[in-house]
């Protein structure tokens, strides 16, 4: 490998993949090549003299053709699980096709599930029967590059990162923020539950370790900050930031929370169930009520879209306060999934394999988000 | 001047500010009997070709020179990428059209002077396409501040930036080569014309950017005008900022909601209410000769079409313009001096070790 390889990153204009080319930049560790989807994603990345390039990354040609001179493909792409499973899939046929010796391809923990078994570590099962679409797909695209990767075109590294902290987070940074101040933030179990946190900084110095490490080839890494952190830990921290007590943060029981969920649910398709049964009537023609014959499509469909939007919806409703008055904020079902996990993940492999030792520690970690919640001050609405 | 029928016009670069405003903007005007739209000139076909299915009247070229050998139109509205405008301008100008040209006037003062020449010499207007001036918001905040309505101003915040989702035809808006900067010269035009505009010149600046290397996605300046008030201007490409403008006086303070064009928040010091107001027209009844409110005022894209309506009415002689190219230029000095004398943003959180990298970056 030449002193400093040419990198590709597939979605650089992200949040993780924008920060590995900050961080490869700053430590002149590697020719950074961001590929992005549009010009408009350049705005972050424009602030250094880069190679920027634009390609689709579900476009097999568009991007070989843009991974050409790459030794190292880091594949950063967010989407539903159309984008995961075809960025997965093109992004090894175009890095085979384009010559790139090693893809780093960034998955997440989910595919141990929300809330792991005791025991689980890196070469565990992957858990292909989940609740959310975004871990069976990342599960299926795991998968998938298994089987790719058997031709031998390319080496694949997966890292499997959990809850990805820092600058430019929009899930675990801005939106705790946010919903911190707009009294939409809960906790679950006075926020006990295990967060498996990285700080982002750790996440790409990881990345680097699994393009670099020679006997890190075909091996799957989980990767957190290697500490014990609770959700009330993070939430603290992000609510010191923006000038909330953490004391006033709502938290639910786990187990008050999914059987008051199920209930909401049964009650949600019980009324379903009731508006399903109107729609049929409303939808037939009059004088026909009763009959199926001279159904209307088009109205049945109309009529029946609420309905299956509401047995879609993941969400509980708001929950009134016992004294009846502000409402309580709405749970998301994911979100409480996470927050009830009970297990800490282990890193030896990543330790052991890769020589991966995080740098930044969560203490340090909150210490920089702080500061650039403070400098982003208006992210929330404004606080300062 | 042009003092009767309709007048013509050619729109020069048909990226995305001319398919998403100006079009629009000329299709309401040619509806209004004010102005046709003779011409498109774009050095991509394509791009002429998608204006053209608005304005299909126009003729469509590829190169200037040959429209003008062609034409010679009333207005000649250049929205190619700012470091064309002078030129651009220039060679309109020697044709003997009027010239409204979209912000930033230029990269630099220098070419600000050579436009404001070519415009003298030629006997024609030079107008600058700081449209946010033509929002009643904007123009509220600037009758409240002159009629010192609220006392002195003491200082001001002025947050603006969003996640960059400016439809980017080209990689031009994040080259220095070509853009002249990042959010400074971008939006911020916008932000310093207002600045400037409400609250006079600056006597100090201190200007800081995140540029490592290549253009400035966030920028930080803080100010002191010659009235003596304090601030901050904020502006981001890349944070969804307040978008906010608010303006402490010593009686009261007012703020501007970015692209908000009908309201203002204001309120007065030591009272617990403040107030978000609705602009209307104002009428006089014509029975008890008492002032009262009259209709709506212009939406969003209405007022970019007044811009328009503005230089068509200067053109006529009956009425002046609202942004020349002598009023523009003072914008771009004050951008031409943040970068001359940009430090490094404080980024405490990078690590000192990328601090170090960046300051070598910055200042190479």
């Amino acid at each position: 490998m030449p002193e400093k390889p040419i990198v590709g990153i597939i979605g650089a204009g992200g949040f993780i993949g924008g920060r590995l080319a900050e961080w490869l930049t700053l430590r002149d560790l590697a020719d950074v090549r961001p590929i992005i989807r549009s010009f408009k994603s350049m705005a972050r990345l424009a602030r250094f003299d880069l190679d920027c390039r634009v390609a689709d990354a579900t476009d097999q040609i568009a991007l070989q053709k843009q991974l050409q001179g790459c030794e190292i493909l880091f594949h950063c792409v967010v989407g539903g699980r159309d984008t995961i499973l075809k960025s997965a899939k093109v992004a090894y046929l175009a890095a085979a096709g384009a010559g790139v010796r090693r893809m780093v391809y960034l998955s997440s923990a989910v595919v141990h599930g929300p809330n792991p078994e005791p025991g689980t570590n890196d070469d565990s099962e992957l858990v292909a029967r989940q609740p959310f679409s975004y871990n069976v797909s990342k599960v299926m695209a795991e998968q998938m590059l298994r089987r790719l990767r058997t031709d031998g075109k390319v080496e694949v590294v997966t890292l499997r990162p959990s809850i990805v902290f820092g600058p430019y987070s929009q899930l675990f940074t801005v939106q705790v923020a946010s919903d911190l101040l707009n009294g939409n933030a809960y906790l679950v179990d006075n926020g006990m539950g295990i967060c498996n946190s990285v700080y982002v900084d750790n996440l790409v110095q990881a990345m680097w370790l699994a393009a670099v490490v020679e006997q890190a080839a075909n091996q799957d890494f989980i990767v957190t900050d290697g500490t014990r952190v609770t959700w009330r830990d993070l939430y603290s921290s992000v609510a010191e930031a923006v000038g909330v007590d953490p004391e006033c943060i709502p938290t639910f029981e786990e187990t008050s929370l999914w059987k008051q969920y199920r209930e909401q649910r049964l009650a949600k398709l019980r009324s379903a169930g009731k508006r399903f049964g109107w729609a049929v009537r409303e939808s037939l023609p009059p004088g026909f009520a009763g009959t199926v014959r001279g159904m209307l499509p088009s109205r049945l469909g109309s009529a029946i879209k609420p309905w299956w939007s509401s047995l879609q919806n993941p969400s509980i409703e708001a929950l009134p306060t016992p004294d009846g008055k502000s409402p309580l904020p709405i749970i998301d079902r994911e979100i409480a999934s996470w927050q009830s996990c009970r297990y800490r993940l282990p890193i030896e492999k990543a330790r052991h394999l890769l020589g991966y030792e995080p740098q930044v520690t969560f203490t340090e970690g909150c210490r920089r988000t702080e500061e650039w919640l403070r400098f982003a001050s208006g992210i929330c609405g404004g606080w300062s | 001047m042009k003092s009767t029928g309709r007048l013509s016009a050619a729109l020069i670069g048909c990226g995305a500010v001319s398919q998403i405003l100006y079009a629009p903007a000329l299709l309401k005007l040619e509806r209004e009997g004010l102005m046709d739209t003779v011409a498109l000139v774009d050095t991509s076909a394509e791009q002429a070709a998608n204006i053209g299915v608005m304005l299909p009247k126009a003729r469509q070229y590829q190169d200037v020179q040959k429209m003008l050998v062609e034409h010679k139109p009333d207005l000649a509205i250049i929205a190619a990428p700012h470091r064309f405008h002078a030129d651009l301008a220039a060679v309109c100008l020697e044709r003997g059209s009027h010239v409204l040209c979209e912000k930033p006037m230029a990269a630099t003062t220098a070419d600000c002077d050579r436009m404001v020449k070519a415009a003298d010499e030629a006997g024609c207007l030079l107008a600058v396409g700081h449209f946010r001036r033509f929002f009643p918001a904007t123009k509220m905040v600037k009758n409240i501040l002159d009629a010192n309505l609220l006392g002195e101003i003491r200082s001001f915040r002025f947050l603006d930036g969003e996640n960059y989702s400016w439809p980017a035809q080209t990689a031009s808006p994040f080259k220095r080569a070509e853009a002249g900067g990042g959010v400074l010269i971008d939006i911020g035009a916008h932000a310093i014309d207002l600045l400037l505009w409400w609250l006079g010149d600056a006597a100090s600046i201190h200007y800081a950017d995140d540029a490592m290397g290549g253009v400035e996605s966030n920028c930080r300046i803080r100010l002191r005008m010659d009235n003596g008030a304090q601030g901050i201007v904020q502006l981001s490409r890349d944070c969804p900022l307040p978008n906010r403008y608010v303006i402490e006086c010593e009686k009261g303070w007012l703020a501007y909601r970015c692209d908000v064009v009908d309201r203002i928040e204001w309120g007065l010091c030591g009272s617990d209410y403040g107030l978000n107001s609705e602009i209307r027209m104002a009428a006089v009844s014509t029975r008890t000769s008492m002032h009262k409110l009259g209709v709506s005022v212009h939406g969003y894209y209405d007022c970019f079409a007044d811009q328009l309506r503005n230089v068509a009415a200067a053109i006529r002689g009956t009425d002046a313009l609202s942004v020349p190219g002598t009023e523009a230029r003072k914008t771009v000095a004050f951008i031409e001096q943040c970068y001359q004398t940009r430090a490094l943003l404080e980024m405490p959180w990078l690590d000192a070790f990328e601090m170090e990298h960046a300051q070598e970056l910055a200042y190479a």
